[in-house]
């Protein structure tokens, strides 16, 4: 009886955990940028460490090449400004051309 | 001991501009300036066979964006140089600095067009059975057409070099055609066609090499690459050929 109530505590925490790590991960949007300039994948790493490194949670990192779109999702409270991309991208030998957003819709 | 310093200046010439590009081609520099953010530690192995010998060669670069259109740093060659008498010699070659500045930039989708000018210096560092012992000054203008399907890149350099030796004009061609399509992260074959030459002035003798080659990446930060070294022009009849293996890593 102990042991299945260690058990049951144990699927309780690990499913908490779950749940806050889901809640902190969850997707609010997602952007898509059009980047001029954007040819050879080995020069794109540039892109993608600075990308990480200045939004918080981003998930789902694409880069088309054929097509010079970046894309990728934001949390809530982590979207970022039209500014801080054009920074970013021309930071590393870029150029934006057009930034798009895409938002979740609310489940009521 | 000429032989020797033609070895060194080959290296000097065809090796060590090469780690201060980030990505392909694999003799010829690129316009592409992109520093990783500003940081990061480069560093290549390249194994070549010359008509007197082997080396083994890892330069170091550690380069720094100041702004997005300039770039300083140095490169830290390591030598290892085998001569076919027996006569083998190692150790720390000449520290070069380096400044690269983008002059031109127009990007479209899927392509850029870029300008980069580029001054190099060298500096009697290095142990001398593996250095030149002299300083030398180069300054290239760089540029390269690059989209998705292709590359064409060039650049002209000169380069002036101190003690009583000769100046020398430099110059490279390379088309860059990629096999797969490209992907991120990288998985990337390339083929390279590449016209690397060089003219000394005192002399009035050239050097010019073909070399066909080919360039594996297999990720953001690790490159595999070989050409061959064809000289077809060798008025100093120094050099039968090159071949080359190398790795590039980038540490951070």
């Amino acid at each position: 009886m102990k042991n299945h109530i260690a058990v049951i505590a144990f699927l309780v925490f690990a499913l908490s955990l779950q749940l806050t790590a889901q809640s902190k991960s969850t997707n609010a949007g997602m952007v898509k940028i059009e980047v001029l300039g954007l040819t050879c994948p080995f020069c794109a790493y540039g892109l993608e460490k600075n990308l990480r490194s200045e939004i918080e949670d981003l998930e789902n990192l694409s880069i088309d090449f054929k097509n010079g779109l970046v894309t990728f999702n934001f949390s809530k409270g982590n979207k970022p400004s039209e500014d801080k991309l054009n920074k970013i991208v021309e930071n590393v030998g870029f150029e934006v051309h057009k930034i798009i957003y895409f938002y979740k819709k609310n489940k009521r | 001991m000429k032989n020797i310093v033609l070895i060194f200046v080959v290296i000097l010439f065809f090796d060590s501009n090469k780690i201060l590009a980030q990505g392909p081609p694999i003799s010829t520099d690129t316009p592409i300036l992109l520093g990783l953010d500003g940081g990061g530690v480069r560093t290549y192995v390249k194994y070549s066979t010359y008509k007197n010998g082997r080396t083994l060669i890892q330069p170091i670069a550690i380069p720094y964006n100041l702004t997005t259109a300039l770039q300083v740093g140095i490169v830290q060659p390591i030598i290892l140089l085998k001569q076919f008498n027996g006569k083998t010699a190692s150790g720390i070659g000449n520290l070069l600095i380096f400044t690269k500045l983008q002059v031109f930039q127009m990007n479209g989708k899927a392509k850029t067009f870029r300008g980069v000018l580029k001054f190099i210096n060298s500096f009697k560092t290095g142990q001398k059975s593996v250095s030149p012992q002299f300083v030398e000054s180069q300054i290239h203008f760089v540029t390269g057409y690059i989209t998705t399907s292709y590359g064409i890149y060039a650049s002209i350099g000169y380069s002036f070099i101190s003690n009583d030796l000769s100046d020398n004009f430099l110059y490279d061609f390379s088309i860059g055609y990629p096999l797969l399509p490209q992907i991120y992260p990288p998985f990337q074959l390339n083929l390279f066609i590449e016209l690397n030459g060089l003219h000394t002035f005192e002399s009035k003798k050239n050097l010019l090499t073909v070399s066909p080659g080919i360039q594996l990446i297999v990720s953001s930060r690790l490159l595999f690459e070989s050409n061959f070294q064809i000289p077809v022009i060798n008025d100093s009849n120094n050099i039968e050929y090159a071949s080359t293996l190398g790795i590039r890593y980038l540490f951070f």
